[in-house]
């Protein structure tokens, strides 16, 4: 049975504190920071989940949050809500720092933190009509805005124990776009929705970007999503940051995808001549590494002489799924 | 001006005026069953149709205490269990004000309890002056005449509302600290059972003014806690056992609300 993607490699690794982040960002974006999260720690109890975490989303990015499950997404999401609190480190929104109990901050920011949870005795208008309570400023009219927006409109009246799951997301959303924030964090927004759902979701987040400058930080496992969606991304592993850039920035540094006819010959071949490639089983029949294009004929050269077929060779920006295994690997799932 | 959180409240309550209304019918209820096993059906049994009313108040307030305990030991932690409490503090909106505006809101359901609870005594009292044997030159069918007998009741009430609200921010403690409902739930009520177990373990007489739920017993006069099984008493005048009425539940009620102020600035709320 072969390994597990970056299985192989995994107990090798050192701590993820020792290893450097790929953090790529141009001078002119310093003075866009939306979101700021600075040397962020949290323990609980013995688990650490986060560790010095740090991450900047800019002003109208469409920014992707990734991690495996338990990498520390959603504490730091928790802490940027002020549900949770930080150890030490900073978190800030527009420059004014959440973790002071400022609120003020707060009025610029839409959250769906996890899955959402409403009043099940009152209409999906009446619990949105809570929140615009809490936010203060809303109108019923604003209320019935957001309702629409996300097709819920008929079924405003009705109350939210009868929603179905794919409904109650919807309502979710919804409660974060109330009121047009200037920014709006969405953990796994597309949850129980179905693939119209999806594309709804993904075009109004598109649109607000576009056309009313919304920033989105969005965290989710659906990768080809957050893909065809995401200006960012920030990947995260073990409580630590460790990347940040766009898709292009992090995927296009000499990455190699070879497809042969024996990955695990082909894989010993290639770690005792390019060792410092970092090789790795992408499937049962492809092998991802990171090379110079100049030493890609030595590669094939390596390959073929050692009786191994070779049946394609690809070089280019990585796709997110790829980027997303070598960075932080597939936590032991097979 | 009320607050963003008080507003909310307010709203949620309003659209839980069939509860209320329930609420009140089952007060109706049980103090009519109560009073009919218990009523005085003479002046010289309990005095007068005053007493009545001071019976008729002091005999809900069990129900109420254990009510109103369960209510608000359930309140928060039933939001956060299920994940609303997050959704609404992810709002601009203080840890601080979210918790005073649900004492807030509750207070407004004790109170309108309170005024049931009054009203169904008063109904009754007149029914009881005019059908029944009870006779008092201090009820006037349903308008009291100033008397230090009304002004009594009045006080009775008072002391009841601050004892109920203490024992409410008791539940609203438990209930920031222990995020299972029903477990709050249980606490609240057990430390309740326990702490009445004391009392009659100790033989605590009802006039004590520190029993968790003063205004059950607070009508009747200080200086039967010279019953006092150990062999001492206590002594004390009248204006300061008003006083120590007042103070104690407040006490009692403001420590709580502190200690839960406390604990909820505190609390990871995260299922």
């Amino acid at each position: 049975m072969p390994d597990a993607p970056g299985g192989s490699n995994a107990p090798e690794d050192p701590p993820r504190d020792d290893r450097e982040a790929i953090v790529l960002r141009s001078s002119s974006e310093a003075d866009r920071e939306a979101i700021v999260l600075r040397s962020l720690c949290r323990n609980f109890g013995e688990t650490v989940a986060l560790r010095n975490f740090e991450m900047t989303v800019f002003r109208g990015d469409i920014h992707g949050f990734l991690g495996r499950n338990g990498a520390g997404k959603t504490t730091a999401i928790r802490i940027l809500a002020g549900l949770i609190r930080a150890d030490s480190g900073g978190a800030e929104i527009f420059g004014r720092n959440v973790l002071s109990g400022d609120q003020a901050v707060r009025r610029k920011a839409g959250f769906l933190v996890e899955s959402p949870s409403f009043f099940a005795h009152l209409s999906g208008r009446d619990n949105l009509w809570c929140h615009a309570l809490l936010m203060g400023g809303i109108s019923r009219s604003q209320v019935d805005e957001s309702l629409d927006l996300f097709g819920l409109r008929a079924a405003a009246d009705r109350k939210v124990g009868g929603y179905s799951l794919g409904m109650r997301q919807r309502l979710g959303l919804a409660q974060a776009f109330l009121g047009d924030p200037e920014i709006i964090v969405l953990d796994e927004p597309a949850i129980g929705l179905d693939p119209g759902g999806v594309i709804a979701i993904r075009e109004i987040i598109q649109q607000y970007s576009s056309e009313k400058g919304t920033t989105f930080l969005i965290s989710s496992h659906t990768l080809g999503e957050m893909e065809r969606l995401c200006s960012r991304l920030s990947i995260i592993d073990e409580g630590s940051l460790v990347a940040e850039g766009s898709l292009r920035e992090l995927g296009a540094s000499g990455r190699v995808t070879v497809r042969v006819d024996d990955v695990s010959k082909g894989l010993a071949l290639i770690e005792e001549r390019f060792a410092q490639a970092e090789p790795r089983q992408r499937d049962t029949n492809r092998i991802v590494l990171t090379v110079d294009d100049k030493d890609v004929p030595d590669l094939v050269r390596l390959l073929v002489n050692g009786g191994i077929g070779v049946h394609e060779v690809s070089t280019g920006p990585a796709m997110l799924e790829d980027l997303f295994l070598d960075l932080v690997g597939s936590g032991g799932v097979s | 001006m009320k607050s963003r959180p008080f507003r909310m409240e307010l709203f949620k309550l309003g659209k839980k005026r069939a509860a209320i209304l329930f609420g009140v019918v089952l007060l109706v209820l049980c103090k009519a069953a109560l009073l009919a096993v218990h009523a005085p059906m003479s002046p010289d049994e309990k005095g007068s149709a005053f007493a009545y009313l001071a019976q008729s108040a002091s005999m809900t307030m069990v129900l109420w205490w254990f009510l109103l305990l369960c209510l608000s030991a359930a309140s928060i932690s039933n939001e956060r269990s299920r994940g609303i409490l997050r959704m609404h503090l992810s709002r601009p909106v203080g840890r601080g004000a979210f918790l005073f505006a649900r004492v807030g809101a509750l207070l407004v359901v004790l109170f309108v309890l309170l005024l049931a609870d009054a009203a169904v005594g008063v109904t009754l009292a007149a029914i009881s002056r005019t059908f029944g044997d009870v006779a008092d030159p201090a009820l006037q069918g349903p308008q009291f005449a100033a008397t230090s007998m009304a002004l009594g009741v009045v006080r009775c009430y008072l002391f009841t509302f601050l004892g109920l609200a203490a024992a409410l921010a008791m539940g609203l403690l438990f209930s920031v600290l222990i995020a299972n409902p029903v477990t709050a739930i249980a606490w609240a009520a057990g430390t309740g059972l326990i702490l009445e177990g004391v009392r009659r373990v100790f033989e605590i007489p009802m006039g004590a003014y520190v029993h968790y739920m003063p205004t059950q017993y607070i009508f009747i006069h200080f200086d039967q806690i010279k019953s006092l099984a150990y062999g001492f008493s206590i002594s004390v005048p009248g204006s300061s056992y008003v006083l120590l009425s007042v103070l104690v539940p407040t006490a009692y009620f403001l420590t709580f609300i502190f200690l839960a102020y406390k604990a909820l600035q505190r609390a990871d709320i995260a299922e």
